[in-house]
């Protein structure tokens, strides 16, 4: 067989990949340095959030964690379960979107599975679950009104809860402002 | 800065190859390649991923012919297939995913060698013919670290058999499917005679080349989408993607109602199972206990002729009425038939 052969993704390596690029604005660390960031995250996210005034409608919510891929995690007050959706600039990439295909709850998912697929006029686009868990609950009105995730990707836009199996996994994320920071790093290259 | 290989797949099985582009978007690291596979297909409807096959295509016709239907991972809407189509997936690194791009460049290809051409890519990123004749569609599939845009290219389609099969009776059908968007298609080769498989390939190939570095020579590599040795996992891929539950079972939820007169039979389908079946007839035209056995029987079952046909033989067969009961009976089983195709 003649056929040239490309390079084959490297799980290690995507991972390795998605944290550098959440760690802008932390210091590096290795998994003992992990233990040392969350004590020091945690105590910081709860105390010192002034409230800011936002043009959309939904609530801001301090606890709101964001992905590298435009997708949002808001954990419950006791961390058990996540609302997760994607965000504004995610809906407004993807343009009109005609359809949702979410999963069944009970459905388990590990960190980075894909847990279903957006389909916009300008393509189908694998949502990715941001944690290890299952689905407990799965926004219906989304098989109705789809369009719900263009207008109010952070409210009723809602795609999926699910248990956090694994809270850790939490700080693989960053925080809204950070997230607002990596937007624009993305849009000066 | 960015290399570039091309593919050429020797397999005309759809599914196939479906499950080709979908070992490359699950295993290859792209980031400093773009690969471009050529591929095309014996004859068969490919829908997208959700759209229905019921309210797309004539089932009816299609099932009694050799043309296969495949449900691809990719959105948009319903094609036509057959060897006079050329597909082309641009696979790429996510941050290069453009579509418009690759539509370029199959339109430069066709200028640079028939240059009397009028092709041009429109808004909705179509190819068209003299402005007005579809002859290329695309859809795309976006990951986090990798995407592939394939489209269509027509040159010597059938388009008889295009139209008589892509032309969908909706009546009765309601449903949240994505829907095509219809249009008037041409062949290439009515246009100009000399384009066939062979001379497009070439002519798409050199212009890739042309526009990235060949990764190795610029040349179009064969390859056999269906070796499991090469593409770990390939098999297993085609046998779901030609799987009842894919093809048919991802439907998303639709009604289906057909009537006679007085008397209606609407179904409830979700995931290509029957949700409910609700029979609508004047007061008194039947005994409801008679009717309400019957759609009992059918929740759950598989929207299916042969599944279908079991289930009201079946309550034929047993149940005890007189013979105008009966043929009401009749009536409401072959209503309930139509509604499958």
């Amino acid at each position: 067989m003649s056929c040239p052969r490309l390079l084959q993704q490297s799980a290690s390596l995507c991972s390795r990949v998605c944290r550098a690029a959440v760690l802008t604005t932390r210091p590096n660390f290795t998994k003992v340095g992990l233990a040392l960031a969350r004590q020091q995250l945690l105590p910081f996210c709860r105390q010192g959030q002034t409230p800011r005034e936002f043009s959309c409608t939904s609530a801001v919510n301090a606890d709101r964690l964001f992905s590298k891929d435009h997708e949002w995690l808001l954990p419950d007050d006791a961390k058990k379960t996540a609302t997760i959706g994607i965000s504004d600039h995610a809906q407004e990439a993807l343009g009109d979107i005609v359809f949702i295909e979410l999963p069944e709850v009970g459905a388990k998912f590990a960190q980075s599975d894909s847990f279903g697929v957006v389909e916009s006029v300008k393509a189908a686009s694998d949502l990715y679950a941001l944690i290890d868990g299952e689905i407990t609950e799965v926004n219906d009105a989304l098989s109705q009104t789809p369009e719900l995730v263009n207008s109010d990707p952070l409210g009723a836009g809602w795609m999926i809860k699910m248990t956090i199996a694994n809270p850790a996994q939490l700080n693989d994320l960053m925080t809204e402002d950070a997230y607002q920071d990596f937007l624009s790093e993305t849009k000066e290259e | 800065h960015c290399k570039g290989v091309v593919y050429e797949s020797v397999s005309s099985d759809v599914f196939t190859n479906l499950a080709f582009e979908d070992w490359v978007y699950n295993n290859l690291d792209l980031s400093t390649t773009n690969l471009l596979l050529l591929w095309r297909n014996d004859p068969c409807v490919v829908i997208g991923r959700h759209q229905n096959p019921w309210a797309e295509c004539q089932l009816r016709q299609l099932w009694g012919s050799k043309v296969k239907l495949a449900r691809r991972r990719s959105g948009g809407g319903t094609v036509y297939h057959d060897l006079g189509n050329l597909n082309c997936t641009f696979f790429t690194d996510r941050k290069r995913y453009n579509r418009k791009e690759n539509l370029e460049l199959i339109t430069n290809a066709l200028r640079s060698t028939w240059p009397g051409l009028d092709v041009t890519v429109s808004c909705r990123d179509d190819i068209l013919l003299d402005n007005f004749f579809k002859v290329s569609g695309s859809s795309a599939k976006l990951g986090r670290q990798i995407a592939y845009h394939h489209c269509t290219l027509l040159h010597s389609v059938n388009t008889p058999e295009l139209k008589s099969l892509l032309h969908s009776k909706k009546e009765g059908l309601t449903n949240r499917a994505t829907k095509s968007v219809e249009s008037a298609v041409k062949n290439l080769s009515d246009v100009e005679p000399s384009i066939r498989h062979s001379s497009l390939v070439d002519v798409i190939a050199e212009q890739f080349y042309s526009q990235y570095q060949p990764l190795y020579k610029n040349k179009v590599y064969p390859m056999d989408p269906s070796s499991e040795v090469d593409w770990p996992g390939v098999l297993s891929s085609r046998e779901e993607l030609g799987s009842w539950n894919w093809v048919y079972g991802k439907t998303p939820q639709f009604s289906v109602q057909r009537s006679h007169t007085d008397v209606s039979v609407l179904v409830h389908v979700h995931h290509a199972r029957i949700l409910g079946v609700v029979i609508q007839a004047l007061d008194g035209w039947i005994d409801t206990g008679l009717i309400q056995e019957l759609t009992g029987h059918l929740a759950g079952t598989k929207f299916w002729p042969k599944d279908v046909a079991e289930i009201t033989e079946a309550f034929l067969g047993a149940v005890i009425v007189d013979a105008d009961t009966r043929q009401k009976l009749h009536l409401v089983c072959k209503l309930l038939q139509e509604t499958l195709s």
